[in-house]
């Protein structure tokens, strides 16, 4: 893909200059650590302020798939990606229905990974293992997609001069270090130097593309003549219904339920600094959504005939048409891509780390560790988890698109257990367990059986339905909690908001 | 159950009724139901998207309000 861009050795120094830059955070970093508990390592002791929580979020959401992904799907689908700007602001207004709560309750709890919610609120270690296998089943090959952009973007920084392969080992190696060392400061203090790039990166390449292009009037003739379709809505209901308003509901719920987005309401220092960063996040997505979509619509128009994963290619093959005339941009834009990719890797990472340290290795091995220990083995993970990543990083002939929507459809499973659990007293264990797995079930049964879309929705809307009715159905015919279970509830969860508990 | 007094939750099921009129609003139904999805337009642009860009402007609106006027729990308890 950007291996057409042609840089010299400069450009390789730059990258240099960022990548060190990285690894100096993470250092010091490491400077600020109050305790060796887990919840310093992994949350930073949950007093992240509104800027850094703003700035660890957007970097956490746009990662190399809004570079390649989204404009990808802009290219394919023309005018109505502009539904790109709802389908990510509407993932703040769905964490509205669980976050007030939920952050309350992570802070009287002490609640590290999303696991501990359903483990508690459930009473079950059976859930938290159910929830903490599929969170990591779920992000793994999301975490191959970031390895294999990383090589791309390394490539083509120095034209060729590292392989493909070192690019993916050598990225790896500076992640695992700052985020070992750094921890969760080193991660959002990262962020926040990416998130900064990454939106300069995005906005800066856009205008240069558009210019390219001959501008949006140029543009939009240009579409006009050789690809008008590309300009109106698809003109059927089924069409509009399976193709986005499937796609909406199901990237409103599934992004939602991102485990590091939810450690990231975890993690806000007060109530104060979480709504502020999600006022900001509701804004974000106008700027970077419009900013793919002209891309997309500029790639058509510049260069058609690219289907499927090709089309995902179209940001790469501008990036090369760019660089005779505007060489350091192409450079800046290229780490801005580098960012975006590995600041959501090593959110994703470290959110890993923590689900594997609490959720399998303390609950299934050892009870009694200490913070210490707890510690250590979350940066041993961090090292496996990466080396396991770039093993497994190939090139995929699956769109960045589909790969994002099988792993949201899976994530959304978990949605009717968290938010039935917090509104909903008689519901238990049992129902939310069978619900999760039926939906995921369901779910996996469609998309390998050739039905990842049948009819009107997608095969996770239809696993999500089927999970929330068994929940509904199966917590009806069940006995209500015994009066024990009626008394835990009252004091952890319900009594905390609602009088006459 | 009544919320504790003073608290506010974002959530309701007037503002959960809106955002999904607001969503129904994104996706361009009404054109496809009533207009031509390629007629009129604007600035070379189809009506369409202007309807779809202003109903996502109006989600976020409405939830950056609920989260500024209907969302103050931690203040409130004890």
């Amino acid at each position: 893909m950007t291996s057409t861009v042609q840089l010299g050795p400069e450009a390789l120094f730059v990258l240099g200059l960022y990548l060190a830059t990285t690894l100096a955070i993470g250092f010091v970093a490491r400077t600020r650590r109050q305790s060796g508990a887990p919840e310093d390592y992994f949350l930073g002791g949950k007093a992240t302020g509104a800027l850094l929580l703003f700035f660890t979020m957007q970097a956490t959401q746009y990662s190399g798939n809004a570079f390649f992904g989204f404009t990808g799907m802009g290219y394919r689908n023309g005018l109505i990606w502009i539904l790109s700007i709802p389908l990510i602001s509407l993932i703040i207004t769905t964490q509205l229905s669980f976050a007030p709560r939920l952050y309350i309750l992570s802070k009287r709890h002490n609640y590290l990974t999303p696991a501990d919610y359903y483990a508690h609120r459930y009473d079950s270690v059976a859930l938290r293992l159910i929830v903490a296998v599929l969170t990591i089943l779920s992000m793994f090959p999301y975490l191959m997609i970031q390895a294999e952009a990383t090589g791309h973007a390394v490539v083509a920084l120095s034209s060729g001069a590292l392989p493909f392969w070192s690019g993916v080992v050598f990225i790896a190696i500076i992640m695992g270090v700052y985020i070992s060392v750094g921890g969760w400061r080193g991660v959002i203090w990262t962020d926040a130097l990416q998130g900064v790039l990454l939106t300069i990166a995005m906005l800066a390449a856009t205008f240069a593309i558009v210019g390219l292009a001959g501008g949006l009037d140029g543009v939009l003739s240009t579409l006009d003549r050789i690809q008008p379709s590309l300009l109106a809505a698809p003109a059927d209901i089924e069409r509009l219904t399976s193709g986005w308003l499937s796609l909406l509901i199901v990237s409103a719920i599934g992004f939602a339920m991102y485990p590091q987005a939810i450690q990231r309401i975890y993690a806000a220092a007060n109530e104060r600094a979480l709504k502020k960063s999600f006022i900001a996040m509701l804004f974000v997505p106008f700027i970077l959504g419009a900013c793919t979509l002209l891309i997309g619509l500029s790639g058509a128009a510049l260069n058609p005939g690219l289907e499927g994963a090709q089309s995902d290619q179209i940001f790469g093959l501008l990036l090369a048409r760019l660089t005779a005339e505007y060489y350091w941009l192409v450079v800046f834009v290229l780490c801005g891509l580098l960012a975006a990719i590995m600041s959501t890797a090593s959110s994703v990472v470290l959110t890993l780390s923590s689900i594997f340290t609490r959720d399998i290795y303390q609950t299934t091995m050892r009870p009694r560790a200490n913070n210490r220990e707890l510690a250590m083995v979350g940066r041993l993970f961090v090292v496996v988890i990466l080396v396991l990543v770039v093993l497994a990083s190939t090139s995929s002939t699956t769109t960045l698109w589909r790969l994002t929507e099988i792993k949201i459809e899976f994530l959304m499973q978990l949605f009717p257990a968290l938010i039935l659990g917090l509104y909903w007293r008689r519901i238990t264990r049992w129902p939310a367990v069978w619900g999760i797995l039926g939906g995921s079930l369901v779910a996996a049964t469609m998309m390998l059986t050739g039905h990842a879309r049948w009819w009107l929705f997608q095969a996770g809307l239809y696993g999500f339905l089927v999970n929330l009715a068994i929940c509904v159905v199966a917590t009806w015919c069940m006995r209500a909690p015994d009066t024990k279970e009626q008394q835990r509830l009252r004091r952890d969860f319900f009594g905390i908001f609602t009088v006459n508990e | 159950m009544p919320r504790k007094s003073g608290i506010k939750e974002p959530g309701s099921l007037g503002f959960w009724l809106l955002v999904a009129s607001l969503v129904l609003l994104c996706v361009p139904y009404l054109f496809v139901l009533f207009l031509d999805v390629s007629e009129p337009r604007f600035f070379g642009i189809p009506a369409w998207f202007y309807l779809s860009v202003a109903a996502a402007l109006g989600i976020s609106v409405v939830s950056v309000q609920r989260i500024v006027k209907h969302w103050d729990i931690e203040n409130k308890l004890p």
